[in-house]
């Protein structure tokens, strides 16, 4: 399922990108990518990536049947991060989780789309059935670009997250049933 | 917060019921607790609660900032398990979570409400400002008992969750505001 990897694409802009699964030498880089994420947006993760440890228990920690992290490489330096994460038990075994962090300066070019189809690909694969992504209703960004991808949006929790000065946002649940392929997306 | 445990309570039969929050000495009998769950109530617990390995690793990282587990004990038996799970970081950090699960034997005998209503306490005591609950729209008597407690349906996700027959099953996502709980002069609920 993994041996695709590393495999080379080429955004919109022309830049070739690296995906690759994440291995436990990615620490370093894997901080610095962090570091130049703005506050803002390391709110919606669910650690505090600004501490070290994180980002070593992570790395060190690494079992892709639970979490599979890919990463987007351009010279060295890592510019984007999507999980796939999955229960190895009970109710929503067949459901997987998507989450992605996409350095400031490669957003806009398409390389979220590109990491999140290849989530898509490796959850059918896996077997999953569901894939469920969580956004703020103002990340307007990348609600499109899951539109896009097939994913609906089920359910809004009003006023439910708060940004990063304690704002109330709505949060936006959206699923992607991999079962049912749409046989044409308009745009 | 967690002074006014142990604590004595008295179900609808009158049974009394013990609740405190979980210590790491209480491994052997939570996990006796667990293998007497139906298998069909164990599938829907997030992780295979009849490995004892899974419980001992529960307590060996007790940390109540981020889990507070407290547990229900009659005759000499653990009866029931209920959790607030919080997250310290993040855009979710002023949510929690609220899990439940009572013996067969304890059932419709108020015990799981008692147990939500503890759970809501701490959640205000600990400065949450929400509740949330994940459940499989068949479990009635549990929707009823969140609902009872001011949770409110947020989603109806219909054929989500898969029950041990991998038939797909209703899940739903409940919610409640429990921010103005901390403000004086209002009251959350009425007893």
């Amino acid at each position: 399922m993994l041996t695709v990897y590393p495999k080379k694409v080429r955004l919109q802009s022309g830049t070739s990108v690296t995906i690759r699964p994440m291995v436990k030498e990615d620490a370093d880089k894997l901080y610095a990518f962090f570091s130049r994420v703005p506050r803002e947006d390391r709110l919606f993760l669910r650690d505090d990536v600004s501490i070290r440890d994180v980002i070593d228990s992570w790395t060190q920690e690494l079992d892709y049947r639970k979490v599979l992290p890919l990463v987007a490489e351009v010279g060295g330096n890592i510019v984007g991060d999507a999980t796939l994460h999955r229960r190895t038990f009970g109710w929503t075994s067949h459901v997987g989780k998507v989450r992605l962090v996409i350095d400031k300066d490669y957003r806009g070019k398409g390389l979220g789309t590109v990491l999140i189809e290849e989530l898509i690909d490796i959850a059918k694969k896996a077997g999953l059935e569901q894939l469920v992504a969580e956004l703020m209703s103002d990340q307007t960004g990348a609600l499109s670009a899951f539109k896009r991808l097939g994913f609906e949006k089920e359910a809004v929790f009003f006023n439910y997250v708060k940004d990063q000065v304690g704002e109330e946002r709505n949060l936006v649940v959206m699923i992607k049933n991999l079962r049912i392929e749409p046989a044409m997306v308009l745009f | 917060m967690l002074r006014i445990y142990p604590k004595q309570v008295s179900l609808k039969d009158w049974t009394k019921v013990t609740l405190w929050p979980m210590e790491p000495r209480d491994e052997a009998r939570l996990h006796e607790f667990f293998c007497r769950i139906p298998e069909e109530d164990r599938k829907l617990l997030k992780e295979d609660v009849a490995h004892r390995a899974v419980v001992a690793n529960w307590c060996r990282q007790i940390d109540y900032n981020r889990v507070i587990p407290i547990l229900a004990e009659a005759g000499g038996k653990i009866v029931a398990d209920a959790t607030l799970h919080r997250r310290k970081f993040g855009w979710l950090q002023h949510v929690g979570e609220i899990r439940i699960v009572v013996d067969p034997e304890y059932r419709r005998k108020g015990l799981g409400s008692l147990l939500i209503e503890d759970l809501m306490l701490l959640a205000i005591d600990s400065k949450l400002e929400r509740l949330f609950a994940e459940l499989v729209a068949s479990e009635i008597a549990a929707v009823r008992a969140f609902e009872r407690v001011g949770f409110e349906r947020m989603a109806h996700l219909p054929g989500f969750a898969r029950d041990q027959n991998n038939t797909p099953q209703d899940l739903l996502l409940l919610t409640a505001d429990i921010s103005t709980a901390n403000q004086p002069e209002t009251y959350f609920y009425s007893f």
